[in-house]
């Protein structure tokens, strides 16, 4: 997994990376979560193209854009940053649980517990490693209904593709793929609360994501479920949609885009996101009048190609259809409010999110902001739509998705809640330089000079 | 200054929520490692998946990977479909049929499995199939016995 992982990261840093305009643990993160998506795609294709899965032939094509990739890149050591007492506390609270929960992880096997992981994720990934292709599976899927042969293939595919590295279907190797994505979720977070967010903030948020119990619950026990990656792909797509609306950089709409597309290619739950984030780009480009191709490319190229192939490949999903059943609205409701408002699992997230949103309003946060815990909200209701009008019996549904679902979500709370804080912090600051009566003109020229 | 400490006061309040959970995987990995920690990968996975790990092993190494088996399970309805989704994972791409009926065949599929489960499993969700022990040894009187294992014997 190091290697594959490795591997990963590389291509993604060769795909994406000259549009991070980040440190290393940017690079690292978004390498890895967009490296591990475009394997998987690239696995699909050679696959339906007739190429064997070799890793040579899997690595090949990236050896050369790597080689040009390298020649642009800056070269040294990262440099490491002096960190203030809060912030040095901070980030060694963010080891804590990561660091109780990796052993574990190690250690277990697929368990009884890891049920999707071996009766959807990894299922796939073992039958198109075993098979050398993805027809095979999807010409016996009636054997396997378990299996959920309508889920997107992310996961299954880099499974695989960890498979293929190893050169055995090692289960134990390949759920490693969870904890991968919980630290390129941490680094994404950091990243992107970095840039709406002083440090002091960022950091000490990070540590709060970093020890939610149900996100390490999601990423450590429950290893080899689709819930992580989809967590980043969502973070990531709805950060940086939020960052375009505000400050209008195409590389933030292109790498938004792309991610909010690997989330429709990694979960049901991310196909509809991706639907309210293809709204949110058009209604963005709509309002500016924007006739510029390149940026309605960078806006809708992925998305439709991922929804192509999702309708092309994959058999229609069987979740939804039966009807709707207005009754399950209700217990549906309550359910989604007591769980997120239950200190147990999330702590405080979805309590500061509330807070935030009423601070939010009070300091006239810009619509960038707003998209954050709009898309809570619009998944939130997604997921109340699935229980209306899905056939499953409501209790077993909640009691098999809806924590699962909130954890997805609860790293997106946290960023706006830190968005939130660093605009009230940068306010507070502004207002007590206005309020504060300059020492001298010397001063207040210097003031201004530094301010400008 | 005073932002640090608000942020120190709402990291401490975190960390105080997230203490008991942190306290219970400090015990939970702690067991894990005294448990699992000496043991090899096949015997961790065999320890966390009994009996179902070792039986579709003996399976496996019976039935061979293009082959087809119906799997005989004296087991209850909800383990049915756990081994179901548990057996068609460890022996893909070997095609898998459970069901809980002594006497079930398939055309086209030469191999039969007959599993029994353990007695917790069986007292937590008892069996309710149709299992007829005589009629099951007159059936698999006329067949081959491959092999014959912990909880689990495969004929042709």
């Amino acid at each position: 997994m190091p290697l594959a992982a490795a591997l990963a990261t590389l291509a993604g840093w060769v795909a994406v990376g000259r549009w991070v305009r980040g440190g290393w643990t940017a690079q690292l993160a978004l390498g890895f979560a967009a490296g591990a998506g475009l394997i998987s795609l690239q696995l699909l294709a050679l696959g339906l193209a007739g190429v064997p899965w070799r890793p040579a032939w899997v690595l090949l094509p990236w050896t050369p854009l790597l080689a040009l990739r390298l020649k642009g890149a800056r070269t040294g050591w990262p440099r490491v940053k002096r960190l203030n007492g809060v912030e040095a506390l901070a980030l060694a609270a963010a080891l804590a649980a990561p660091l109780l929960w990796l052993p574990y992880e190690r250690l277990m096997p697929l368990s009884t517990r890891n049920w999707d992981s071996w009766a959807i994720w990894l299922f796939k990934a073992k039958a198109f490693y075993l098979d050398g292709g993805v027809q095979g599976f999807f010409g016996r899927a009636g054997e396997f209904p378990f299996a959920q042969p309508s889920y997107p293939l992310l996961v299954p595919l880099y499974g695989t593709f960890v498979y293929l590295l190893t050169g055995s279907a090692a289960d134990h190797v390949a759920k490693a793929l969870s904890p991968c994505y919980f630290f390129a979720l941490l680094g994404a977070f950091y990243w992107l609360a970095r840039r709406m967010a002083p440090r002091p903030v960022a950091l000490v948020f990070l540590a709060m994501l970093a020890n939610l119990h149900m996100v390490n619950i999601v990423a450590f026990e429950l290893a080899g479920y689709a819930d992580t990656a989809l967590s980043v792909y969502v973070l990531l797509a709805a950060g940086l949609l939020g960052l375009w609306w505000k400050a209008g950089e195409a590389a933030d709409l292109a790498l938004g885009s792309l991610f909010a597309s690997l989330a429709a290619w990694t979960k049901n739950e991310g196909l509809f996101f991706l639907a309210g984030a293809g709204l949110l780009m058009a209604a963005r480009l709509g309002l500016r009048r924007s006739l510029d191709w390149r940026l309605w490319g960078a806006a809708l190229a992925s998305p439709g190609a991922l929804v192509a192939l999702r309708a092309g490949l994959l058999p229609a999903s069987d979740l939804a259809g039966g009807g709707l059943n207005w009754a399950n609205l209700g217990p549906g409701l309550r359910s989604v409010l007591g769980h997120a408002f239950d200190t147990g699992p999330y702590n405080l997230t979805f309590w500061l999110l509330a807070a935030s949103v009423a601070a939010a309003w009070k300091l006239r946060l810009g619509a960038g902001w707003w998209i954050l815990p709009g898309t809570v909200l619009w998944q939130a209701t997604g997921l109340l739509g699935v229980y209306v009008t899905g056939r499953n019996e409501i209790q077993w549904w909640i009691g098999t998705s809806l924590d699962r679902i909130l954890a997805q979500l609860a790293p997106l709370a946290l960023l706006a809640t830190a968005a939130a804080v660093g605009a009230w912090f940068e306010q507070a600051a502004s207002a007590s330089r206005h309020l504060t009566p300059p020492r001298s003109s010397r001063n207040l020229k210097a003031g201004t000079k530094k301010r400008a | 200054m005073k932002s640090g400490l608000l942020l120190l006061g709402l990291l401490a309040v975190w960390m105080a929520l997230c203490w008991p959970h942190l306290q219970e995987q400090w015990g939970t990995t702690g067991r894990t490692w005294e448990t699992l920690g000496s043991l090899s990968r096949v015997e961790r996975a065999a320890a966390v998946d009994e009996p179902g790990y070792r039986a579709a092993q003996a399976i496996a190494r019976g039935v061979p990977a293009a082959g087809c088996v119906v799997v005989a399970a004296h087991t209850g309805p909800e383990r049915l479909k756990y081994y179901q989704s548990r057996f068609a994972y460890y022996l893909y791409p070997r095609r898998v049929r459970l069901v809980d009926r002594s006497g079930a065949a398939e055309p086209g599929c030469p191999y039969l499995a007959v599993f029994r489960d353990l007695a917790p499993g069986l007292a937590q969700d008892p069996f309710r199939g149709h299992w007829d022990e005589r009629q099951l040894g007159d059936r698999t009187a006329s067949m081959t016995r491959v092999l014959a294992a912990d909880r689990v014997e495969v004929y042709r």
